[in-house]
């Protein structure tokens, strides 16, 4: 998380949860956590921001318009211009391309990373607040003992270790930020297998994976969406953490934190290479925060209509 | 490893420079403005990094070695013409026979402590290098020495298995006090604290370290020769170009070795007045390195296509925004065994890089990639990541060969990974990388058939493309035997057109650095390898 | 209580075994063999050997494991392998700058995220409380290496007293300037870094205490304050803000790893002799015993932290009981 980077902030953002069951039917419960969602204007602004951002990253070969690997070294740190809505970089690359196709990199990593923390941090909260016991000792334990880990340089020695790749960069964020989650799946797990509609399916013989997947999970889904759309933001300005340190995705690819690295050496007389990714990085995070704020609200049990 | 050599070369490059004694250094400043050098004041250079370990024979950083070469002072040094000239030893003579090197000490010289400094200090120093605890990267450099003796407090010999040239240029190496270290096992060396707080016989004193924020020389008042003049030197430790190049605009600091290239026209243009800018050529070169045993370049034609192919010049102008020389072999513009227009230019030209594509039967095929015997012309270009000049040649080169049909597909890989699982072990079809130089112009490790794999699949010396000339092999013994330097010139100009027709690898560029130095410091000699004899400064009145 | 409190204290001990386990694994599954930083590229097997049996790594990985876990419970991280100088010297003098820059941020955070998160809080979705949402979220959305350089270059280089990196002039001291010359000298340095790490950290905590707030006010005893007539600045200073408040002083248990980590990116830039530019050379060196040492001691003191957090909050909140 980038935050790591920024000292630890206690991650209680998560943790305003009642440990209440939403034992509400699905569809309804659906519409009335959009119809309150949608009255959080700001959330409303980052979704649309966030749908549009996706939009850009999925049709990235049609919006940009040059190649983003062409050089042009004739070219270079010119301006935005007509030709260079955002100008070019050190070798004359086209900036706005690179932008375009980096929010492709950048928001895979955000949405890999973040999935794989979301995944890893379920299963494990979710298996040892179900059966609890020594799986539970065992599972908590192991989350302690990799949530001590300060984080960020924990990232930055494994990156430094393992071949730098954007998969490899996804997974490490992924593997390093999930034992907050856990704890908190863990916690709901807890509270949720006493509920009487646990009992009931297990009184109907469900399996265990029946009653952890079927029936508590997604009664336990409101923190995990929550967690797991502010770790998409964190998870891409790890990434822009790890460029500026040089470990970032490596060159072709460009990631907006890479661009904004490669930018900063010419920081003073071409802003205009860190401007735009520095823009770019800035506003998707805020929108998913913005968005986890709203659902967040949405989300929780306590605020009534 | 290659970062290892290349601040392993650099070490030696900058104690050699800048520590210095008497020679050509005297007498500038007076002549320049008739002034005399007065005492006291200071100097505050800015460097990058942090310095590890004040012990010449175990530093690889160039912080360190900034350091270690004003506290220390070697046997011999170069001027700046890269020649060596004496410093601790006041004169030296070799055997008929080349086995027998003799150095006749200084006898003023006394470490900083006040124990007079001897044969036995030189003595200790070779031998610990030459120990087998010994855990440094100088083994390598004294591996031709044998015995060495100290027949009295002044006279040290060395006996050399077999006559060896480039050895001179190694002797330039701190010499560390035998008092201090002895007590201490070769092993442990590094645990030394002198290692933290040097004593030396160079023209400054280490008085004083902050970690990370500065460090703190006084002028050494029994220095062995003329001067130090400046009082005090302050070294302070940025960890970012940047920031340090703002801090030398501010006037925090009075030197910075190396402005960004991107930044020195417009530093010109605003501060001609408070800083001297120079212009000096390094002493290393960048390349693509090609696997000589690939199927692809094993055609010198392919080899020779690719540099006609690349535009070099547009690399130099571009990338090093003109601070920087096109290199046609291996030896660069600084060294005194430079060949320069003898050799083959190979001037951007590509018309005749696809006519010797075509005639090495390399046919455009269907991608516009050409193809023979069914295999595409296509390669991986390894480099390090984090180098943005690297980066960027790499692009154009790509960009480039696709114009002559020729797939280049760059891949950027982390330092210790590009040289644990591909360089060390040879095995990669070609990489960008570049070397920095020592003062000799011998290149035996890097080209010498010897010095590439063995027969178990080690890689012996730095020949990891595996180029091997059998004339080249000759050219090269005879260039570490012969003594004479004028004699040792037209072998190594031999080897640089071997090497420049024979193309093991893609010869790029060489970098031209831009130093600023307050105009406040006088008496400043500038040579190829950056400002000389720091004891002889003095500041302006 | 004294039951808890050692048990608890017992629970930690597998729990360090285990880190320090991971820890140990890491860094020998690391590819890039730290013998080869210790001697040339072309050194023969021979020689390779002879330097790895000096540094005992030609035991087993499990040998290796004991004897450095029984030297670090004596307190001895082993030397580093770069400069050979013992690990906690290099850790003990870079502690100093990473302490002394993490206390001021943590009491300029503190002095203004408390009474910034009650206000947003007792006024809920107020423009004061957007504009508040908007700039924490602002502080955690910004890239922080980003807005250091932005500062730098706008602020610092323009200023002629405003330094940029370091964190004392040469040579001013208490003894040569006198005591108020030196307080301003170091103050200056400050600045900068401080302004980058608490915009970044700020927002943690007024989200924290203005949810913590939130919660409080809606609690039947601040109603009950309320319907009893009391004024409203009472009921808020004496009943809701002195229970909103005590979740946060639960956080300095967390505040003890943070005071000891370094911030590598904001050392970095603005040259601050810190534990974060050790921990980062140490891992770009590959120097092992350092990031064993920095992981370790991180490690230790988070999960003493936590603890502290927790008997903090066992302290704090009567309803809260241990078992």
């Amino acid at each position: 998380m980038a935050v790591a980077e920024k000292r630890t902030s206690p991650n209680n953002l998560d943790q305003n949860f009642g440990g209440e069951a939403l034992t509400l039917k699905p569809e309804s419960y659906v519409r009335m956590v959009w119809r309150r969602f949608k009255r959080h204007k700001l959330a409303m602004a980052g979704l649309y921001f966030l749908l549009a951002m996706y939009l850009v990253a999925i049709l990235a070969p049609y919006i940009a318009t040059q190649d983003y690997r062409a050089v042009d070294p004739p070219n270079r740190l010119k301006p935005p211009s007509r030709e260079h809505w955002m100008g070019t970089d050190h070798i004359g690359r086209d900036i706005f391309s690179r932008v375009v196709w980096g929010s492709r990199v950048s928001l895979s990593v955000g949405f890999v990373a973040a999935g794989v923390a979301v995944t890893v941090g379920t299963v494990i909260g979710a298996v040892a607040g179900y059966f609890g016991g020594w799986v539970d000792d065992v599972l908590m334990r192991f989350t302690e003992i990799v949530m001590s880990f300060p984080t960020f340089f924990l990232l930055l020695t494994i990156i430094s270790i393992v071949e730098r790749s954007i998969f490899n960069i996804m997974l490490v964020i992924g593997f390093t930020s999930w034992p907050g989650l856990a704890r908190i799946v863990r916690g709901q797990f807890l509270s949720l297998r006493e509920q009487e509609f646990v009992m009931a399916a297990r009184a109907l013989g469900a399996s265990d994976a029946r009653i952890i997947f079927r029936h508590i999970l997604p009664n336990a889904m409101a923190p995990i969406i929550v967690s797991a759309t502010l770790r998409i933001g964190s998870a891409i300005l790890s990434e822009s953490s790890l460029s500026f340190l040089g470990l970032g995705v490596p060159e072709p690819f460009p990631s907006w934190g890479s661009i904004l690295n490669t930018g900063r050496t010419y920081l003073r007389y071409a802003p205009w290479i860190t401007t735009f990714p520095g823009i770019f990085i800035f506003l998707t995070v805020l929108a998913f925060n913005y968005v986890g704020d709203g659902l967040r609200d949405a989300l929780d049990p306590r605020l009534k209509d | 490893m290659y970062r290892k050599l290349a601040s392993l070369v650099a070490v030696i490059l900058t104690i050699a420079v800048f520590v210095t004694g008497c020679g050509s250094g005297t007498g500038q400043g007076k002549e320049g403005t008739g002034e005399k050098p007065t005492k006291g004041g200071q100097i505050v250079y800015g460097m990058t990094g942090d310095p590890v370990i004040f012990n010449p024979i175990l530093a690889t950083d160039t912080p360190s070695a900034f350091i270690n070469e004003r506290v220390y002072s070697g046997l011999v040094r170069a001027n700046e013409k890269l020649e060596l000239i004496p410093n601790l030893a006041e004169k030296w003579e070799f055997s008929d026979d080349g086995l027998v090197w003799t150095f006749h000490l200084k006898k003023n010289v006394y470490w900083h402590d006040g124990t007079k400094f001897t044969s036995a200090d030189v003595k200790f120093t070779y031998e610990a290098i030459k120990h087998p605890d010994y855990t440094g990267v100088r083994r390598t450099d004294f591996k031709p020495i044998t015995k060495i003796e100290a027949p009295d407090d002044y006279t040290v010999k060395l006996y050399l298995d077999k006559p060896y040239a480039p050895l001179l240029s190694k002797l330039t190496i701190g010499i560390i006090p035998k008092h201090i270290f002895e007590s201490t096992p070769i092993a442990k060396m590094k645990e030394n604290p002198a290692n933290m707080n040097p004593i030396g016989t160079g023209p400054y004193k280490f008085k004083e370290w902050q970690k990370g924020q500065y460090i703190l020389l006084e002028a050494n008042d029994k220095y062995f020769e003329e001067g130090p003049y400046i009082e005090k030197v302050i070294v302070k430790f940025y960890q970012d170009e940047q920031v340090m190049l703002a801090a030398l605009e501010k006037g925090d600091i009075d030197y910075m070795g190396s402005i960004p290239a991107d930044e020195i026209a417009r530093m010109e243009e605003k501060y001609s007045d408070r800083f001297v800018f120079k212009e000096l050529p390094t002493n290393g070169y960048d390349y693509i390195g090609l696997k000589q045993t690939n199927p692809i370049f094993k055609d010198k034609r392919v080899r020779q296509a690719l540099m006609y192919g690349l535009n070099r010049e547009q690399i130099v102008k571009d990338v090093l925004k003109g601070y920087g020389t096109v290199m046609n072999a291996n030896i660069p513009p600084v060294s005194w065994a430079y060949a320069g227009d003898v050799l083959n230019q190979y001037p951007y030209n590509p018309e005749k890089a696809k006519q010797l594509l075509e005639e090495a039967g390399w046919k455009p095929g269907p991608d516009g990639i050409r193809v023979k015997d069914g295999q595409r012309l296509s390669f991986k270009v390894l480099t390090a990541s984090g180098n943005k000049e690297r980066e960027a040649a790499l692009l154009i080169a790509q960009q480039n060969w696709k114009e002559i049909g020729v797939e280049a597909i760059p891949e950027y890989i982390e330092w210790s990974v590009l040289c644990s699982q591909y360089l060390d072990v040879a095995k990669f079809e070609s990489y960008l990388l570049g070397w920095s130089l020592g003062l000799d112009p011998d290149c035996y490790l890097f080209f010498h058939s010897s010095a590439a794999v063995d027969e178990k699949g080690q890689l012996v010396g730095f020949n990891d493309v595996e180029f091997k000339n059998a004339d080249l092999d000759q050219l090269l013994e005879q260039g570490r035997t012969e003594m004479n330097q004028e004699k040792r010139k037209e072998i190594y100009v031999k080897v640089q057109k071997i090497i420049n027709e024979e193309l093991p690898y893609v010869f790029l560029f060489t970098r031209n650095r831009v130093s600023a130095m307050n105009k406040k410091i006088q008496g400043v000699v500038w040579s190829t390898l950056g400002p000389l004899f720091p004891e002889k400064w003095y500041i302006k009145q | 209580m004294l039951n808890y409190v050692v048990r608890r204290l017992l629970q930690m001990i597998p729990l360090l075994i285990g880190i320090s386990i991971i820890n140990f694994t890491i860094m020998h599954l690391a590819p890039g063999d730290p013998v080869l930083l210790l001697s040339e590229r072309n050194a023969t097997p021979e020689e390779l050997a002879r330097i790895r049996a000096l540094y005992g790594l030609d035991e087993p990985i499990h040998v290796q494991y004991v004897k450095w876990l029984g030297h670090v419970l004596k307190g001895d991280f082993g030397r580093s392998f770069v400069d050979g100088r013992p690990v906690m010297d290099h850790i003990l003098e870079r502690l100093p700058y990473t302490l002394y820059l993490n206390f001021i941020v943590m009491i300029i955070i503190y002095l203004v995220a408390i009474p910034v998160g009650v206000i947003s809080a007792l006024r809920q979705y107020s423009k004061f409380d957007h504009a508040v949402t908007f700039f924490t979220f602002l502080g955690q959305a910004l890239p922080s290496f980003w807005f250091a350089l932005l500062l730098i270059y706008a602020v610092g280089i323009k200023s002629n007293w405003l330094p940029i990196a370091g964190v004392a002039t040469i040579g001013v001291n208490v003894k040569t300037s006198g005591l108020w010359a030196t307080i301003l000298d170091r103050a200056k340095y400050l600045i900068l870094p401080v302004t980058v790490v608490s915009l970044g950290s700020m927002a943690g905590i007024a989200r924290y205490m203005r949810s913590s707030m939130l919660e409080v006010i809606r609690q039947d005893y601040v109603r009950t304050a309320r319907a009893k007539g009391l004024p409203e600045k009472a009921v808020i200073i004496k009943h809701a803000l002195r229970n909103a408040l005590l979740p946060i002083v639960t956080l300095l248990g967390f505040e003890l790893p943070a005071l000891f980590s370094g911030t590598a990116i904001i050392e970095t830039i603005f040259s601050w002799p810190g534990l974060g530019l050790l921990s980062m050379r140490a891992i770009f060196q590959r120097d092992y015993q350092i990031v064993m040492a920095m992981n370790m001691i991180g490690a230790t003191l988070m999960v003493l932290g936590n603890f502290l957090a927790d008997i903090l909050y066992v302290i704090v909140d009567p309803r809260i009981k241990y078992s």
